[in-house]
């Protein structure tokens, strides 16, 4: 990978990763500092890493990155009821703040594959690289994670 | 495939996953609209979707683009670096050396250099004439020699082999008569005239050599003094041609051009033994 494609990787996949470690750790910094370690890996094995798989081998070492810190922190702390996301204030309960809730509430491995899945498009088999799962793993997982966000909208709208 | 309580969960994954396409998900998918219970779940499953459009979450990316640090040296620079320095120490030096010759007006120098002559002592005067002709230049030569004809009493006592020349100049006089004509009275108006001429002349301007050297004169302007006028000039010459007649026997006396004296001018004096240059 050459230094304009590493930088053209920063500028494609730099938000995307962000997002994916911050929706699971809950902390901005964390998450930063997570992404920019990432980015500098990537960047001292520009020579060995491909541009093509550049994303992967990015999610795949934030992925790594973030497990450790959890793993050391234990922290996964519940995201504020009001988080302003996109100058919008989530203050009602509306299906994108129940699914985010959901998916709080969702361990750790099932929400990783559902974001992996539905944010980045992968498929079955990249999310098992990323994760280190094979593809009936992932499914699984993503299936179980689905029928939990399901089963948690529809007795929310039971109630409401 | 017919859907039924137990698997319908898996049925509605499946055709959320895309796994379930052609005629039977268009099967499916009318069957679950059929049915209000189906269709509510199967809204609920849509909705565990997540739209990347709704996460717009951002961080700088500022920190995390890199630029690698080219290496500018080759020997190209190098050659170019060698070429403006080379071209920037001239023009340093040469500005310089400009510099130097503007003086201000009525502005001494910090730290005037003095030019100092050595006059050995100890050597033949033979030899000391050699370097002179070879070292020196004809106003050092003759302040030389004037530092050598005024030497002090005290140090009169102690041999002054630069002195011999002119003693034996003295020794070698058909008439040696000017320093009398110093000393003693005049005896006719025209060397009454000539003789105070002679004294002013040599009181206010040149060192008088030691009357123990019997009136040899040499003299040496040591300060600069303003221009004089050409009838001064004639006349100073003129004076100085009279007196050194004298001293020299029938000597043969040139008057030279010499941009090195005040005057412009030197005289040679020369006979059969000696020969004198005198600048003015």
């Amino acid at each position: 990978m050459t230094e304009k494609e590493y930088n053209t990787t920063v500028e494609n996949h730099a938000n995307a990763l962000f997002r994916f470690v911050f929706k699971n750790l809950k902390v901005r910094e964390d998450a930063e500092n997570i992404v920019q370690d990432s980015f500098e890996s990537l960047w001292l094995n520009l020579e060995k890493v491909e541009f093509a798989k550049a994303k992967s081998w990015l999610f795949t070492t934030g992925y790594r990155k973030m497990i450790d810190l959890i793993r050391k922190d234990k922290k996964m702390v519940e995201m504020p009821e009001h988080v302003r996301e996109n100058g919008r204030e989530a203050s009602q309960p509306d299906i994108k703040a129940i699914v985010n809730k959901a998916m709080d509430r969702l361990p750790d491995v099932q929400r990783t594959v559902i974001m992996l899945r539905d944010y980045e498009g992968y498929d079955y088999a990249e999310i098992g690289k990323i994760a280190g799962l094979t593809e009936s793993q992932v499914k699984v997982y993503i299936f179980r994670g689905r029928q939990t966000l399901k089963n948690y909208i529809v007795n929310l709208e039971n109630i409401i | 495939m017919k859907i039924n309580s137990e698997n319908i969960d898996e049925l509605m994954f499946q055709l959320l996953e895309g796994d379930i396409q052609g005629e039977e998900r268009t099967h499916l998918l009318e069957a679950i609209a059929a049915n209000k219970v189906y269709s509510a779940l199967w809204q609920a499953w849509q909705k565990t979707l997540l739209n990347p459009k709704d996460e717009l979450i951002v961080m700088p990316l500022g920190p995390l683009l890199k630029r690698k640090q080219t290496v500018l040296w080759s020997w190209q620079y190098g050659i170019a670096a060698m070429l403006c320095l080379t071209i920037g120490a001239s023009v340093f030096y040469f500005s310089n050396s400009k510099k130097d010759g503007i003086r201000v007006a009525n502005q001494k120098p910090k730290n005037p250099k003095l030019e100092i002559i050595k006059v050995p002592t100890n050597e033949p005067v033979s030899n000391r004439l050699k370097e002179m002709d070879t070292i020196l230049t004809l106003k050092q030569k003759m302040e030389t020699l004037a530092k050598a004809v005024h030497e002090t009493p005290a140090n009169k006592s102690k041999p002054q082999p630069f002195l011999l020349p002119i003693q034996n100049i003295k020794e070698h006089l058909v008439e040696a008569t000017a320093p009398k004509l110093i000393e003693q009275a005049p005896t006719t108006n025209n060397d009454k005239i000539e003789s105070l001429l002679v004294k002013s002349e040599l009181e206010k301007n040149v060192l008088l050599a030691d009357t123990d050297i019997s009136g040899i004169l040499v003299s040496i302007e040591t300060e600069s003094k303003p221009r004089v006028k050409t009838t001064e000039i004639k006349q100073i010459i003129d004076e100085r041609k009279r007196l050194l007649s004298r001293v020299f026997s029938k000597p043969n006396f040139k008057i030279l051009n010499d941009s090195n004296n005040l005057l412009d001018r030197k005289i040679l004096i020369e006979n059969k033994k000696y020969r004198i240059i005198a600048g003015f």
